[in-house]
């Protein structure tokens, strides 16, 4: 059953976590040494399908054969609107077949004899079958840890928090057609608040987290409640289409305004050299999450002139604000939203970031100004958190072979306390059931005899107890009930619910042991 | 202020209608507390009622109480951990739930806290309680568990004694297996078996035992705790010392099952059977093939005897036939003598059938040349004819005898005629060229030489003088192999001296020498006055044909070319010029013999080159010789030497004349 793994998968990256002997999750590095996978393929022209980091780098020169960002398209047909085609395909570097709704990929075989035509070769992929290709890859890393030939990995994987529920089934059969078995499959930024063991505490104080997801493509924003170690999704809002891609775009307008400024040439005119640019900039932006500042070295961009330029953190912040301007603003229409429609959210406890790209310094900065009363989480590596996640979460599993798809489950919960004591000894009153415990539940609770009561039920051979919840209290008798020799009664207290004509009736069993 | 109701329920339970807020919500199914509330759903009350009274009844047997007052709670390390728990007869076959249920029974039992209550007296300090905790920490947890097992005081270390092998060698050998089986690394210890188990079974269980992995191991036994030591050192030191305490055990404890499979490999009769069958069909295999090879052995023994069966009786049937032939003929020898006898007696009782004396010694000659020419037939006939008609047929017979040995002669003479023309014709002629050809006085003088050179006792000898031979002679048209040198040495060794060409070659030569000195005054004419080549012919021919021509080529000097001497005026000049040349080479006229006459124009090449080359030059012949075509270096020694006589002989001469 061990060890077992929490899987993020998104458009742009994937990455793997495994739980270690100690319990404690660990991201696991791919071959190139990167704890991130980039979530690219590239398909070689004859049988060879590559994934990650070299795919990647080769999608630059042969976008035709490549697929990239095409989680996106993992939905059912029906989920897929037009509107979201038509986004999507922006981002896709191949044919898209919007029928068929497969990548098309094609290969140019050069002719062997010079009067014949080039043969063009293609693949048709469809998203489920690259998304299976890409947990393979991530597959390979899990059998570093995971040694049993019988047994599928058992792995949790994550999915955004705005995908319909039978986009869970869909990839939960891609991971099991990979070779994962899939134990659940939970929402990012439920697996994300899981990273920061938010609510493990199970403190009965509310706590209200806010989630930010900013990712490769699309950002997302949702609100939790936190009680009692259980957590209750309150709100979620998204896709919103800010993400990486804009900000190296900003800081792509950037270098081709300084290039024509410089050398009176276009790049735009040229996809290759678009390419490299955006290649250079996202590298650069990558740098600049950590580094002050850095060298923005283009090789031969066009016409064989190249480009050099030094960047600072401050001027790339600069760069970006617009596009942080632009998220903030989103926050906080979906933070007025929320609180609209749950009067409690009032304050916001703790905000999670999480999506590669709400590493950015200044994109924090802004969010930690926006809410300064609330705790911001970022100690993991914000493209990691996810990943750890749900390997937090396959620790908890009790039944790790029994797969759980669904992402939430419709419960009772009480509303307030309940509490029971013997006779009239309130000063002893035990609590059975907390604020925000899920119904139906069984207890055994031992209650010491209240002193003025050991003469009274002594001879009708009936303890009674008073039960009170709110304002509520209630007097139950048992019979046949003897005074234990300890003095301390032994009892089972069993909330159940009765349904009645659709109106749910709480119901008290109490048997004494 | 009380509200709701109460309905009372079967088996003492309350029910109670509650009125609790409660609402719904949509949890996420993440978390440990929302897996905590699941389970407790999912199965209510499913832990806690494993552990409930009624399923630890049955777990374990009851424990004596007085054994377990008897325990000192210091001495724990000797106790059985398992028989404190009421595990006696389990024990290493207990699962981690039995030792649970029973650990918790024992606790509801001995609890000190259960014992007060009853109202019984205990030593905090000196407890027998403290005995079950520890039996529970050390079975209770896997490792501490096994090292207990490894040295469980009811199993037994003991080895299967000969007399129990003796009387149940399967029963006893199944029981001790089984008994040490439990410490086996590997699940699934193969059985021993019995009396009929087959040869792979078998095998595979000594196989099993001769590598067996013993997970048992002597920790428990360990004199002093390592946590003990007061600093690092000391507890190192304990530590090694425990080791080597472990180890110690663990090569004694390996020892003592390797002598207990041992023990049963040598007294299986399976083994001794399985080896006995081995070596029954291995000496069974032996067996065949000796019988096969003494089949084979047998069969060409017969074939040989009856061989020299058949090859003696054939001998003996030609000895029988030689016999018989020898016996017949010397029958016909004694008929033959008889006959003669007879003829002989008859004749002398007719006295010869004479008229006269000379008819008598003529008869008496003729009687003996029948005798010797009749064969038996004619024998009979004649005498038988000879008592019929007396003297004619004799004389018949005498004519008949006379004509035999007329034609007899005749024969005789015709076939040595023949012989004689037939050797005459083919071989003499070939071999004589040959032999004469082989044997040129040339190579005659390299044989003595030769033979000389390498004495008797060289290896291959004669192989070595022909190589000689045929290095060194000059016109080597003809090879010498070891056989001709060998004929010819021997023929040399045999034959009379006097007639060796040799000899005469000698002989010649020493009269040709005499001859220049006497005629050296001619010949220095012949030079100087440039006479032609025939008179130089001549000469040659003067040298080689010897004394007889002497008087002959006097004359012919004298006369020069007009009055030629027989051999060389019959020539033509060119002839006369060819001829010696070629005698010289093929007939071996003597030793410079070999060369042809010189030309003026050599003659003065010659001379030419001799100035040109001065004595101090290094290989001054070969140059001299390179100088005149058609002449070798030794023409051209030969040549100057003969000069250089005839410059002597002539200055001589001169001197002589004043």
């Amino acid at each position: 059953m061990w060890p077992r793994f929490g899987i993020k998968i998104g458009n742009s990256t994937l990455c793997i976590a495994h739980v270690r002997a100690d319990g404690k999750a660990e991201v696991i590095a791919n071959k190139q040494g990167d704890r991130v996978s980039q979530a690219c393929l590239l398909w070689d022209g004859v049988s060879e399908i590559e994934c990650g980091l070299t795919a990647k780098q080769k999608m630059a020169t042969r976008p035709r054969q490549a697929v990239a960002h095409s989680f996106q398209l993992l939905q059912p047909k029906e989920q897929l609107t037009e509107e979201k085609l038509a986004s999507a395909l922006r981002e896709i570097p191949c044919d898209f077949d919007k029928e068929e709704l497969v990548f098309r990929m094609e290969h140019t075989v050069p002719s062997e004899k010079e009067d014949q035509d080039d043969r063009v070769v293609t693949k048709d992929l469809s998203a489920y079958q690259v998304t299976v290709e890409l947990l393979r890859a991530e597959l390979e890393l899990a059998h570093q840890y995971h040694t049993d030939g019988e047994q599928a990995p058992i792995a949790v994987l994550s999915i955004p928090s705005y995908y319909p529920a039978p986009a869970y089934k869909l990839l939960a059969e891609a991971a099991q057609t990979a070779g994962f078995h899939v134990a659940q499959i939970i929402a990012e930024p439920t697996a994300a608040v899981l990273g920061y063991s938010i609510g493990e505490e199970q403190e009965e104080q509310r706590r209200h987290v806010l989630t930010i997801k900013c990712g490769g493509l699309y950002s997302d924003i949702a609100f939790y409640a936190v009680q009692n170690g259980l957590f209750v999704q309150l709100a979620t809002f998204g896709p919103f289409p800010i993400g990486g891609r804009q900000f190296t775009e900003a800081l792509v307008q950037f270098i081709c305004e300084e290039f024509r400024r410089k050398y009176k040439l276009d790049p735009h005119e040229s996809r290759r050299s678009i390419a490299k640019i955006r290649t250079a900039a996202a590298n650069c932006k990558h740098i600049l999450t950590t580094m002050p500042s850095t060298q923005l070295y283009i090789d031969s961009l066009m016409d064989g002139v190249d480009f050099n330029a030094q960047m600072s953190r401050a001027r790339f912040e600069s760069l970006i604000q617009p596009v942080i301007n632009n998220l903030i603003q989103q926050l906080g229409e979906c933070v007025e939203q929320a609180q609209k429609e749950h009067p409690g959210l009032s304050t916001i406890d703790d905000i999670v970031l999480l999506g590669a790209t709400m590493q950015i310094p200044k994109l924090q900065a802004a969010v930690g100004a926006r809410f300064p009363d609330a705790k911001l989480h970022n100690s993991h590596s914000a493209d990691e958190v996810v990943a750890i996640g749900c390997a937090r979460q396959a620790v908890c599993l009790i039944e790790p072979l029994e797969q759980q798809l669904h992402k939430d489950d419709n419960c009772l919960v009480a509303e307030d306390d309940l509490y029971i004591w013997h006779g009239n000894d309130e000063a002893n009153a035990k609590l059975v059931l907390g604020r925000g415990s899920v119904l139906p539940a069984k207890i055994r609770i031992s209650l010491p005899q209240s002193e003025e009561g050991k003469g009274a039920e002594g001879d009708n051979g009936a303890a009674s107890f008073k039960l009170r919840t709110g304002e509520s209290e209630i007097l139950a008798r048992l019979p046949n009930s003897t005074t234990p020799e300890d003095g301390l009664y032994q009892l089972e207290v069993e909330v159940d619910l009765d349904d009645k004509d659709g109106n749910v009736v709480p119901l008290v069993r109490l048997r004494c042991m | 202020m009380t509200s709701g109701t109460v309905t009372t329920t079967n088996g003492g339970a309350v029910e109670v209608q509650l009125p609790l807020k409660v609402a719904r919500r949509r949890i996420e199914r993440v978390g440990f507390a929302y897996f905590a509330q699941r389970r407790q759903f999912l199965a209510p009350g499913g832990v806690e009622r494993s552990d409930s009274d009624e399923k630890l009844e049955g777990v374990g047997e009851e424990v004596d109480i007085s054994y377990l007052k008897s325990l000192d709670p210091k001495e724990w390390k000797d106790q059985d951990h398992y028989a404190i728990l009421g595990l006696g007869k389990l024990r290493y076959e207990a699962s981690d739930d039995d030792i649970r249920r029973a650990y918790r029974r024992m606790v509801l039992l001995h609890h000190p806290d259960k014992r007060k209550a009853k109202g019984e007296e205990v030593i905090q300090d000196d407890d027998y309680f403290t005995c079950i905790t520890k039996a529970y920490e050390i079975l209770g947890t896997s490792k501490p568990r096994r090292s207990f097992d490894s040295v469980d005081p009811e199993f037994d270390d003991s080895l299967p004694s000969q007399n129990d092998i003796d009387g149940d060698y399967f029963g006893v050998f199944n029981k001790f297996f089984t008994l040490n089986g439990r410490w086996s690394e590997k699940a699934h210890v193969p059985a021993f078996g019995q009396v009929d188990a087959k040869r792979e079974e078998v095998e595979r269980f000594y196989n099993f035992w001769y590598d067996f992995k013993s997970w048992r191991e002597f920790s428990y036994l360990d004199e002093e705790d390592k946590e003990k030591g007061q600093d690092r050192d000391e507890r190192r030191w304990i530590e090694k010392e425990n080791r080597a305490a472990r180890i110690k055990r663990k090569k004694e404890e390996m020892s003592r099952i390797r002598t207990l499979v041992d023990l049963a490999y040598n007294n299986d009769k399976r083994i001794q059977r399985f080896k006995q069958e081995e070596k029954d069909r291995k000496a069974a295999a032996k067996r065949a093939k000796m019988d096969a090879a003494q089949a084979q052995k047998a069969e060409a023994d017969r074939a040989i005897r009856e061989a020299a069966l058949a090859k003696e009786k054939a001998e003996k049937a030609e000895q029988k036939r030689i016999e018989q032939i020898r016996i017949e003929r010397e029958q016909q020898k004694k008929l033959l003598k008889k006959e003669r006898k007879t003829l002989r007696d008859k004749v002398k009782d007719c006295k010869y059938y004479a008229k006269n004396d000379k008819d008598q010694l003529k008869h008496m000659e003729g009687t003996e040349k029948i005798c010797e020419t009749f064969n038996l037939a004619e024998l009979q006939t004649l005498n038988k004819a000879m008592e019929t008609k007396g003297r004619e047929s004799f004389v018949a017979a005498l004519q008949t005898a006379d004509q035999k040995i007329a034609a007899e002669l005749e024969e005789i003479n015709q076939t040595q005629a023949k012989k004689l023309v037939s050797a005459a014709v083919t071989p003499k002629g070939v071999k004589e060229v040959k032999k004469g050809e082989l044997w040129s006085n040339e190579n005659v003088q390299l044989l003595i030489k030769a033979v000389n050179l390498f004495p008797a006792g060289t290896a291959q000898r004669w192989d070595v003088i022909a190589t000689f031979i045929n290095q060194h002679s000059p016109g080597n048209t003809v090879l010498v192999n070891a056989r001709d040198v060998l004929n010819k040495a021997k023929a040399l060794q045999n034959t009379d001296h006097s007639k060796s060409s040799l000899k005469t070659q000698a002989n010649d030569a020493a009269f040709a020498s005499f001859e220049k000195s006497k005629k050296d005054v001619q010949t220095c004419n012949d030079i100087t006055l440039g006479e032609e080549t025939p008179a130089q012919a001549s000469k040659e021919n003067v040298k080689q044909n010897g004394v007889d021509h002497k008087g002959n080529n006097q004359s012919a000097k004298q006369n020069g070319n007009s009055a030629a001497p027989a051999p060389a005026a019959e020539a033509t000049p060119a002839a006369a010029a060819a001829a010696p040349a070629t005698n010289g080479n093929s007939a071996g006229g003597g030793g410079g013999s070999a060369s042809k006459t010189w030309t003026k124009e050599e003659q003065a090449l010659l001379e030419q080159a001799i100035k040109t080359y001065p004595t101090t030059t290094p290989d001054r012949w070969d140059c001299i010789a390179a100088c005149i075509p058609n002449r070798s270096k030794k023409d051209c020694l030969r040549r100057v030497k003969e000069l250089v006589e005839l410059v002597n002989s002539k200055k001589e001469a001169q001197a002589a004349v004043k």
